[in-house]
């Protein structure tokens, strides 16, 4: 059953130098106890479209679309009617565990003032539950770090402190704006295993944002791929590693470097991201596709079905088994 | 402990600047007979070397005599001081604790309302207050409320009544109302496009609430770099209007103490407020440590 469900969602923001167009048309559903990945490059929206879901973007964001969370419009919602649905039911972790949680406050006052906010509970009820969430993300000595502040924490801890804030209100929701970027890889092993593990615990379905393929590749049941604030392929993760259909999916796994192969040289997917002040008329791969053709330029592909359970918006569906390696050999 | 060479260095400085100004305390237009200015040179010590006369002085503070008033001579600057810094302290600290708190809930204010109407007449506002000095924005108030309205004193002490306190701690606080008010728009747009905001909000946490628990603190870390200059300026600003509103401060002691060469009383305010200053930036050192845990070691 799906828990969250976006229709056409666009965000944009007014600038001085003209409209920023973020995040166009984006449309998917996340079930239950589902692990959804977005990935896509610097600048592709995947970060900003779960912003918009929270309410979180900057005050020159305007966001069109629908985003059906428990029957409710989470878009057309005002501050104080998100204030209820945030943390209680969906909850984020943010990309930057260094900066994410507050330098000057105590980590118990910060996990307490959730539940006391959204629960209601007592400070001696919220602190007890506190101290057992940091025992759920194995954190050691829960009740020192109670009384330490964040600087006195290594980053994955204050990951885990932050995945443990999260998890207070046993949200249906889990978003996670790439959770382990600025960490080191045996740490965000352990931070996605955690993650996977409170997943099964609490059946919350996941919503993860990330560059990373590995990561994708690790814990996500499906994966959404995003391209200059659009979708490009939807797919099962399997099904998506194994058959690459999108022309820019294709670039972007060929890009991955094997460890069985030794190369000179890395594959690159040639040209820049689009700039998101100029939205095009047509794909916004284009410019770099290499079997783009008229059509492309002219109008943007729909995302459409294709394949059984995966969506692609290109207009060469024909070329599914299309690989770049082949095609420069 | 560096506060004492500090101490020091500033007596030594100050101390040095009175000597080699021309003219001296017992200057009159009439030369007095060279027996007398002898007899009172002796008394004062004047007549010895420079360092001798400076040992001698500070030999006397640190034992809490600050010597004679040269001009004055029934009262020793010990008692000046006495009968005017209750005036003083009343004024600066009145102004210190208006100004702190308005200033900092009209940055508040502004940054809330950043790049709109609101902000943009309490910054107008506040730079005007920040470029008027004292001594203009005095008269001006005075202009106003004690000629053509008539409400308030122009000026006078009468022992501290509210209506003759108004005039004198406005015209001393609102340059620093003003300026706090600024450093507090910047430091709160600052700390709310932080990462532990966007946390706070992604919490669930109300707008009010965010803005007392999360917010406030990291913002007042440039407010408390500023209050050691702030309390700096709310001194010397004393000191203009201890002299326009006449209400006998040690502003006016030290002005005309420096118009009279009296050597005694200079050193003796100087040195008060040298303390004053370096005790006061202690106390913000100990602040800093108190709002941010990062600095406490």
């Amino acid at each position: 059953m799906s828990i969250l469900t976006l229709n056409n969602m666009n965000v944009r923001f007014k600038t001085d130098d003209g409209l920023v167009h973020a995040v166009s048309d984006l449309s998917y559903s996340i079930n239950a106890g589902e692990t959804l990945g977005i990935v896509g490059e610097s600048g592709s929206g995947k970060s900003q479209s779960v912003f918009a879901l929270m309410g979180l973007i900057a005050d020159n964001g305007v966001i069109s679309g629908e985003a059906i969370f428990q029957g409710q419009n989470l878009l057309t919602m005002t501050n104080r009617q998100l204030n209820t649905v945030r943390a209680s039911k969906i909850g984020m972790i943010f990309q930057d565990p260094m900066n994410s949680l507050n330098p000057f406050l105590k980590i118990g006052i910060q996990l307490t003032e959730v539940l006391q906010k959204h629960k209601g509970l007592s400070k001696k009820e919220a602190t007890i539950q506190s101290i057992a969430m940091l025992d759920a993300v194995r954190i050691p000595s829960a009740v020192q770090r109670m009384k330490q502040y964040p600087h006195e924490l290594s980053g994955g801890m204050r990951q885990r402190v932050m995945i443990a804030m999260t998890l207070l209100c046993k949200p249906q929701l889990l978003i996670a704006d790439e959770p382990t970027t600025a960490l080191d890889v045996t740490v965000q092993a352990q931070i996605l295993m955690l993650l996977k593990e409170l997943q099964q615990e609490f059946n919350t379905a996941i919503l993860l944002i990330t560059h990373d393929m590995g990561v994708v590749a690790q814990v996500c049941d499906r994966v959404l791929v995003m391209y200059g604030g659009r979708k490009m392929e939807e797919a099962n993760v399997l099904d998506l590693f194994a058959q690459p259909a999108h022309p820019y999916t294709q670039g972007l796994l060929s890009a991955i470097p094997s460890i069985t192969n030794d190369v000179d040289k890395l594959l690159t997917i040639p040209g820049n991201p689009p700039s998101a002040l100029f939205a095009p008329r047509g794909c916004p791969f284009e410019p770099r596709c290499q079997i783009a053709d008229q059509s492309c330029a002219e109008q943007m592909p729909t995302a459409a079905p294709f394949a059984g359970n995966r969506t692609i918006a290109c207009h060469h569906n024909e070329f599914v088994n299309f690989h770049p390696q082949e095609a420069k050999a | 402990m560096v506060a004492i060479p500090t101490l020091l260095v500033i007596a030594l400085i100050s101390f040095w600047l009175m000597h080699i100004a021309p003219g001296g305390p017992f200057d009159m237009e009439r030369p007095m007979p060279e027996i007398v200015r002898a007899n009172i040179e002796a008394k004062f010590f004047l007549n010895e070397p420079f360092f001798v006369q400076f040992y001698i002085y500070i030999s006397n503070f640190v034992q809490g005599d600050l010597g004679p008033s040269f001009v004055y001579q029934d009262f020793t600057v010990t008692q000046l001081v006495a009968q005017a810094w209750p005036v003083s302290a009343v004024l600066g600290a009145l102004s210190f604790a208006i100004a702190v708190p308005s200033g900092m809930l009209l940055g508040t204010i502004a940054a809330l309302n950043r790049n709109t109407k609101i902000d943009y007449i309490l910054m107008s506002l506040s730079m005007t207050g920040v470029v008027i000095p004292a001594f203009v924005l005095a008269p001006i108030l005075v202009t106003i409320f004690s000629i053509h309205l008539g409400w308030l004193p122009a000026g006078g002490w009468e022992g501290g009544k509210i209506s003759y306190l108004i005039l004198p701690v406005a015209s001393i606080a609102i340059a620093s109302v003003a300026s706090i008010a600024r450093v507090m728009r910047g430091a709160m747009i600052e700390t709310l496009n932080q990462p532990y905001i966007r946390t706070a909000r992604a919490k669930g946490l109300s707008t009010a609430y965010i803005l007392a628990r999360h917010a406030m603190r990291p913002s007042l870390i440039p407010i408390i770099a500023m209050l050691g200059p702030s309390f700096v300026s709310v001194i010397t600003g004393s000191v203009i209007i201890d002299i326009f509103f006449g209400t006998g401060g040690m502003g006016q002691h030290f002005v005309s103490g420096a118009l009279n060469r009296d050597y005694g009383l200079v050193m003796g305010i100087t040195l008060i407020v040298a303390t004053l200053t370096i005790l006061f930036n202690l106390i913000v050192d100990l602040l800093y440590a108190l709002v941010d845990p990062r600095i406490r070691l």
